[in-house]
């Protein structure tokens, strides 16, 4: 605990909300998209549980954009 | 140059309908801002961790501003690049496999305006992504470790943003040249390494080298002005990129059929 | 004359896929490239829509000098594959700025082919959504959305369900009247339906080209059925005015009678060998089987 109180959220902050937009843009464009490459519930989870890659790995392989 | 306006509209438009626009800011801007909050919080990372022996006393000298900035570039060297392959592999192996390019050839449509449309758009997402991630780095870096001179910052991006242009050469040929879009990323990725390993172990032979402009703009971030090995890599590079886009036209232009 | 083709050659390393072809097109002539899969039509259209280097040949349209003649060609492929993040408008919007039709001109241009293609209430929808029949439909949207001089459509029909087939049928008889058009199929009762003029082509040659009509005559050899009381083995074959004679069974044949005033001689012959006729009929051939002839030559 002594490690974390030494940290400055106000820092730390930006960085998270930047992941947050990340995954709710990757999550969005999952759940709009007619057809993923792959099942969309195992999209749905690499976006959620896979910090950042995941949703990378969403929008270069994931979406068909046929 | 109307055709080319249209296809760039095109592709900009594409690439904010398929969220290019927001995925590869971030992730830059995510790893910029990573560098110097990791070297920052270090010391608390290595106690954290936890596997030092009783008693040793952590001793990490502070890295200046400019060292902070240095890493940063390296980590869009690496991590960076794979990810500007990533993001434009299937921009000309998609439309051809799918057929989608039959509509467009079949009106008058040069390969030097589709090829140029999708070179300039596609930096242009890469240019952008990188300047948002870049600032913002800065702007932790001065608030973090000490103030980098603004002019500084400035160059080190532009001499930078050469690699860009280069990478996003090699790509577009490459796409050019194979019709699966793994296929083009593979090449791409290849032939990054290969020269970025040469340059690594030949610098003398190798001064010429894309390769070498971060090692330039490192340079200039640490010593200020720059001498003239540092002109011909920004000569060869553009060259370099010119010819690879040529290449990239020719290779369009001698596609068998435009049909799927 | 609109189009002239002169020995138009398409070869790939193991096959020439298209061989030396010639024809040419009248304006505002409806033509239909017929011919088995596998033909070369599909390489012949795509030259055309200057989509496919030719080996060796010339296509020149008339009183065109420029090199590039796409702005006048209006191309559907078979499997037309649009952009499916864009709505039906946007991709008509899209494709007319690309042919140059002045922004004015365009706005009412993609209305009017929108309504002709009943798309209308589709238009902003993203084209993802698309059935295929709708798809085929704003394939030919945007094949005519330039008003190009030639239209050239790749089996047009030929993916689709029957109803769907009739409605681009349709399409393509109102557009008869506005521009000349160059169709393929492998079905000849399409050609038939809306063209008056048919190209065959077989094994990447041309086999035959003109009008329907005189392909009908041209190959159209009488045909002849008897039928006789009694077994009719060897009756027919030494008179030299008959040839492919065909046995339908022991008492009945076909055969190709190129005379037809020698009728007489042949009930001649009948009764010679006292054979009762009990049955006597012409036999027409059809379109079909005219068709046939010519492709097996």
């Amino acid at each position: 605990m002594d490690i974390l109180s030494g940290v400055n959220w106000a820092l730390i902050a930006p960085l998270i909300v930047l992941q947050a937009i990340l995954m709710v843009a990757a999550l969005a464009s999952c759940l709009k998209q007619e057809e993923t490459n792959g099942p969309k519930g195992m999209w749905i989870l690499v976006i959620i549980f896979v910090n950042i890659i995941g949703p990378v790995l969403y929008f270069v392989i994931g979406r068909r954009s046929a | 140059m109307k055709n080319f306006f249209i296809l760039f509209k095109k592709e900009m438009k594409e690439s904010v309908r398929n969220g290019k626009w927001i995925w590869l800011p971030i992730v830059l801007m995510i790893i910029g801002v990573s560098q110097p909050l990791t070297s920052y919080y270090m010391p608390q990372i290595l106690e954290a961790a936890g596997n030092l022996p009783e008693g040793a006393v952590i001793d990490i000298p502070t890295p200046t501003g400019e060292e902070v900035l240095i890493g940063t570039l390296s980590q869009y060297g690496t991590i960076g690049s794979l990810l500007f392959v990533l993001s434009m592999m299937g921009v000309i192996s998609q439309e051809r496999q799918n057929g989608s390019l039959t509509l467009v050839m079949v009106r008058p449509v040069s390969a030097m305006q589709y090829i140029g449309s999708k070179f300039l758009a596609q930096l242009s997402i890469l240019f952008s992504a990188l300047a948002a991630s870049y600032l913002l780095t800065w702007y932790y870096t001065n608030l973090l470790f000490n103030y980098v001179p603004w002019q500084l910052m400035l160059t080190s991006f532009l001499v930078y943003s050469l690699w860009i242009v280069f990478i996003a050469a090699v790509t577009i040929f490459a796409g050019t040249l194979l019709r699966s879009s793994g296929g083009i990323a593979g090449a791409s990725i290849l032939f990054l390494s290969l020269i970025s390993l040469l340059t690594t172990l030949l610098p003398k032979y190798m001064k010429w080298s894309p390769a070498s402009l971060r090692t330039q703009a490192s340079t200039l971030l640490m010593e200020g002005p720059w001498d003239s090995a540092s002109w011909l890599v920004v000569y060869s590079t553009i060259g370099l990129s010119l010819l690879l886009f040529s290449l990239a036209v020719f290779g369009f232009k001698r596609f068998e059929s435009f049909g799927s | 004359m609109l189009v002239t083709v002169e020995n138009l050659s398409k070869h790939y390393k193991d096959h020439k896929a298209v061989n030396s072809i010639s024809f040419s097109i009248e304006k505002g002539r409806c033509i239909a490239l017929l011919g088995p899969n596998g033909a070369g039509k599909t390489t012949t259209l795509q030259m055309l829509a200057g989509l496919l280097e030719p080996t060796s040949g010339k296509i020149t349209f008339a009183g065109y000098a420029q090199k590039d003649y796409r702005p006048l060609i209006g191309f559907l492929p078979q499997h037309p594959a649009f952009f499916n993040w864009m709505t039906a408008r946007e991709f008509l919007q899209f494709a007319g700025g690309l042919s140059h039709v002045p922004k004015k001109k365009l706005a009412a241009r993609i209305e009017e082919t929108l309504s002709f293609v009943s798309l209308e209430e589709v238009k902003n929808k993203k084209i993802g959504s698309f059935s295929g029949g709708m798809k085929q439909r704003l394939g030919m949207a945007q094949a005519l959305l330039h008003e190009p001089e030639l239209l050239i459509l790749d089996e047009p029909v030929s993916a689709l369900d029957p109803s769907g087939r009739r409605d681009v049928l349709k399409l393509i008889e109102q557009l008869k009247e506005r521009m000349t058009i160059l169709f393929s199929t492998h079905i000849l009762h399409d050609a038939e339906q809306v063209c008056e003029e048919i190209l065959m082509l077989k094994d990447g040659q041309l086999k035959w080209n003109g009008p329907l009509e005189s392909l009908k005559t041209e190959f159209d050899t009488l045909a002849v059925k008897i039928v006789t009381e009694e077994p009719l083995f060897g009756v027919l074959e030494p008179l030299d005015f008959i040839g492919d004679i065909e046995y339908l069974d022991n008492h009945a044949a076909k055969f190709r009678m190129d005379d037809q005033t020698k009728v007489n001689q042949l009930l001649h012959a009948l009764l010679k060998a006292e054979k009762t006729l009990l049955h006597y009929e012409i036999i027409q051939d059809s379109l079909e089987d005219a068709y046939m002839k010519v492709m097996e030559r």
